[in-house]
């Protein structure tokens, strides 16, 4: 029964209504006393129209839906772009981390061979003056042949270490060379992301002049529906103050109202009525003549508060 | 208009004692004053010849009946002073005499409001008639409020005529 | 900077959005208050009924134009007159700015009996408010059709009908040779059916209806000074209640029927007494020197008001019904009287003089309000409609006196036309 009762409420009011007034009716003709004017129960002759109001609510869901998932596909949208720029952002550092490395290594290099050098040139010092004290005549006679054969070392060793540094210095320049291109690389990347967030800053800012001109033609469509429902808002007599009712209205493109319902009731049957009798007389309601802002006056909340 | 008033004046001045309501219908504002004036120039007839009742002689005060009052009033005023000394002081002579005092308001304001109204005007004047020695059961109060106008019509003319006291003589 | 505020801006802009995707809301704050437009279409029928002179569509009509809540479309402006539900073209009525009509058959059954069907439809809604079917003999068309406007007054304004109520009051005529006649007549609140219950050569005043309607009492000077009656109606039988020295007047019922505030001045002045109808004994309720007159009860039963001079002029005061000090009721200008309260008790109608003018007027007792419903100039005896939407009152049309109704909010005022001399003095039936 109270399923019924929920499933139609309205249906299930009316009769109520009605089974209210017929006992009313029993009770009032039994004191009447003139003759035939009794009243007999009444001929059911109620047609009343029950709005499926289900389907009212799936819709109003299904755009509720659509308007969320549309909010969650932009945040994700801007939560990957700030994800992109921080994973570049790292590897940035990451190079600028391998880099130092790579620096780090050549210098150890240069060090490990400058200390080897050195060692070798002691060495050769060591020997000739042994050979000097071992063969002192030999030492004269053959001292021009050492003399040549230590320039002729020396010489080598010269070119060797020449050798040793230009393939240091080669190597150097290839490293520094990798890091430019490397630094360039990551420049342009950067270039490149600002360039798309600078884009999609104006696409935003864009949208957002739209939205102001949409809102501005909301501002005043809202005015002159408010005016029009209350020119048509016939309120009902006696003591209003405190009553509050509101009525979502549907609209269809056009500004006919095809559909009033009491989402929030006063209490009171009559200032109900009232309201809805007043966006009903109200239709077709003023719209912009954009028929891409009807989104907007699709569906309406009239939130009735007599005396403001 | 002038005759129609003459005539009227004329009328109540010999009729009035008589008439209940009679005067009071064709009189005017100006009629009941002159009718008051009327009284005051009796000497020119010989009262002392007059050899009908007393209550009819028009030379005396007793032949006047009515008294009028202010609006929303219910005091007696000067002029009718003497009328009621006679009435009181025939009351005294004659035991065997009782009235009726009846009182009367003007269309304005409330009905029963008027019945109080009327009565307080009624009961002033027989607190009058007691001090010139009626005796309380000669005199009996009615309170008619607007109910019995002496006097149709809307304005301060009838008005003036419907605020009233009658002394009703019912044997006489 | 620039980019802040852009960002900031533009979250701004994705909840607006949001929002907007539901449902734009608007508020109504003001409105127009006047009568409901209604369209009354003349019932009519296939068949051919014989030997009805009632017009019960115009009935309707009148009656819901006399509360002041409505506005009855005129025949001459409907564009088709259906008489059944198929031939309704809604369209046609919103047109011509309805927001409700009835339509109705009047069908003879086979007994001779009449029935009286009607139904309301919401015209924007294109429903169907309500359907009945009334039985009615041609005698009774015409309370059949009160009941019908009842009805529809319910269904659209939530307040109980009184339509099919009735009304007392005083008549007086004076015929060519002098002699006046006093009546005492009751009739349909519409001022039909009139029939007389009391006839005096002498004046009759202050009719009170009992609580259950079955009873009216009265002031009668047919015996040379005023005495209280009251009568059975329906047997016509009355009952004289003890008379006493100087005024016997202004008869009230209390809500119960069990007693009756009354106006004596056997005491010395005019003071309010309460009379107990069942043990037939009366108690004195005001001691006052001055004139107090013209008591009512309360809708609880508990106080009473009355009017009273004792402050110099006659202003409105409240006492206990068992007695105590008199409060002040009135403050506004300087004649109040004869006051009666609301059926819902929150307000009471009195004569109310401003500028020398005697005018009908209502005063919140919550608030003090006054609010000034008649314009005539000799405007009396008040008395409201017993669901507190209309008052009756007498006022001069002419130099002559005749019934008057206004809407309880001063906005719609209508004369009543009865037969016979002045009419004055109306009182509204209770709910029977």
């Amino acid at each position: 029964m109270i399923d019924l009762v929920k499933k139609h409420p309205l249906a299930s009011l009316l009769s109520l209504v009605l089974h209210l007034i017929l006992i009313g009716f029993f009770i009032f003709s039994t004191s009447f006393n003139e003759p035939g004017s009794s009243i007999v129960p009444p001929v059911p002759i109620v047609k009343a129209t029950v709005i499926d109001d289900s389907k009212i609510k799936a819709e109003a869901e299904k755009l509720k839906n659509q308007a969320l998932e549309k909010k969650q596909q932009e945040k994700k949208r801007l939560d990957d772009l700030k994800n992109k720029r921080l994973a570049e952002e790292n590897k940035l550092a990451e190079l600028k981390k391998e880099q130092a490395l790579e620096q780090q290594k050549l210098e150890q290099h240069k060090a490990e061979q400058a200390a080897s050098a050195a060692k070798l040139k002691k060495q050769q010092a060591i020997d000739e003056k042994k050979k000097a004290d071992a063969t002192k005549q030999l030492l004269i006679a053959k001292e021009k042949a050492a003399k040549e054969k230590a320039i002729k070392e020396k010489a080598a060793e010269e070119n060797r270490a020449k050798a040793q540094a230009i393939k240091e210095k080669a190597a150097k320049e290839k490293l520094a060379k990798e890091k430019a291109a490397k630094e360039k690389a990551a420049k342009a990347l950067a270039a490149k992301e600002q360039a798309a967030r600078e884009r999609a800053l104006n696409q935003l800012a864009e949208q957002e002049e739209q939205e102001m001109r949409a809102q501005e033609a909301v501002a005043s469509y809202s005015g002159l529906i408010r005016q029009k429902v209350e020119r048509n808002w016939l309120q009902p007599p006696g003591d209003i103050t405190g009553l509050s009712c509101t009525v979502r209205v549907r609209l269809i493109p056009g500004g006919d109202v095809i559909d009033v319902q009491v989402i929030k009731s006063s209490g009171n049957t009559y200032f109900d009525r009232s309201v809805e009798l007043a966006t009903r007389k109200a239709s077709p309601l003023p719209l912009p003549n954009d028929p891409a802002m009807f989104n907007y006056f699709r569906t309406l909340d009239f939130y009735f508060r007599p005396g403001g | 208009m002038y005759k129609k008033l003459l005539m009227g004046l004329l009328l109540s001045t010999t009729l009035a004692g008589c008439s209940m309501f009679g005067g009071d219908e064709q009189a005017t504002d100006d009629a009941m004053s002159g009718m008051h004036d009327g009284a005051s120039t009796s000497g020119m007839m010989d009262g002392s010849n007059y050899t009908g009742h007393p209550l009819d002689n028009p030379a005396s005060p007793l032949s006047t009946k009515v008294i009028y009052f202010a609006f929303d009033s219910s005091a007696v005023e000067a002029q009718y002073e003497a009328v009621l000394a006679a009435h009181g002081a025939y009351l005294a002579a004659n035991a065997g005499v009782s009235i009726i005092v009846e009182g009367h308001a003007d269309e304005r304001g409330t009905r029963e409001y008027n019945i109080a109204l009327s009565e307080r005007r009624a009961k002033t004047v027989q607190n009058l008639l007691s001090l010139q020695g009626a005796s309380s059961n000669q005199t009996e109060v009615v309170a008619m409020g607007e109910e019995k106008p002496a006097a149709a019509g809307h304005d301060e003319s009838a008005w003036h005529l419907n605020r009233r006291v009658e002394l009703i003589y019912p044997a006489h | 900077m620039k980019t802040t505020i852009k960002v900031v801006l533009m979250y701004a802009l994705v909840h607006a959005s949001a929002a907007w995707s539901e449902a734009l809301k608007i508020e109504i704050t003001q409105g127009i208050s006047s009568a409901q437009p209604i369209a009354i279409v003349p019932f009519s029928s296939t068949q051919v009924v014989t030997g009805v002179a009632v017009d019960v569509a115009q009935i309707i009509s009148d009656d819901l134009v006399r509360s002041g809540r409505f506005k009855s479309l005129s025949r001459f402006d409907m564009l088709d007159k259906p008489f059944t539900s198929e031939q309704v073209n809604f369209r046609n009525w919103q047109a011509l700015g309805q927001d409700n009509l009835v339509i109705g058959e009047i069908t003879e059954q086979a007994n001779g009996m009449l029935e009286v069907q009607f139904q309301l439809f919401d015209v924007y809604k294109g429903e169907q408010l309500m359907g009945f079917s009334l039985p009615a003999n041609k005698a009774g068309l015409r309370s059949a059709a009160h009941r019908i406007s009842d009805l529809i007054y319910e269904k659209l304004t939530g307040q109980k009908g009184a339509f099919s109520t009735r009304m007392a009051y005083v008549t007086s005529t004076k015929s060519p040779n002098g002699k006046h006649e006093y009546k005492i007549q009751v009739a349909d609140a519409d001022g039909y059916g009139a029939k007389t219950i009391v006839t005096s050569s002498e004046p009759l005043m202050s009719p009170a209806w009992s609580p259950r309607g079955d009873k009216i009492s009265y002031v009668s000077f047919e015996a040379g000074r005023s005495s209280i009656y009251t009568q059975t109606l329906r047997t016509g039988a009355r009952e004289k209640l003890q008379s006493f020295k100087g005024i016997n007047g202004a008869p009230a019922w209390s809500p119960d029927g069990s007693q009756m505030a009354l106006t004596l001045s056997k005491d010395g002045s005019a003071d309010i007494y309460v009379y107990n109808v069942i043990s037939r004994s009366f108690r004195r309720l005001t001691f006052s020197y001055a004139i107090d007159t013209e008591p009512n009860w309360a809708p609880d039963g508990r106080t009473i008001i009355f009017t009273s001079d004792r402050g110099g002029k006659p202003q409105i005061y409240r006492i206990a019904a068992s007695g105590g000090q008199a409060t002040r009721v009135t403050f506004e200008g300087d004649y109040n009287a004869r006051a009666s309260h609301s059926p819902d008790g929150k307000n009471i109608v009195m004569v109310h003089r401003v500028n020398g003018q005697y005018r009908v007027a209502t005063l919140e007792l919550k608030t003090g309000f006054t609010n000034i419903l008649s314009d005539g100039q000799l405007d009396e005896s008040p008395s409201y409609a017993p669901n507190g939407s209309m008052i009756l009152y007498s006022t001069n049309d002419s130099f002559k006196s005749i019934l008057a109704a206004v809407s309880s909010d001063g906005k719609v005022r209508q004369k009543l036309r009865l037969q016979g001399g002045e009419v004055r003095e109306p009182a509204w039936s209770p709910f029977k």
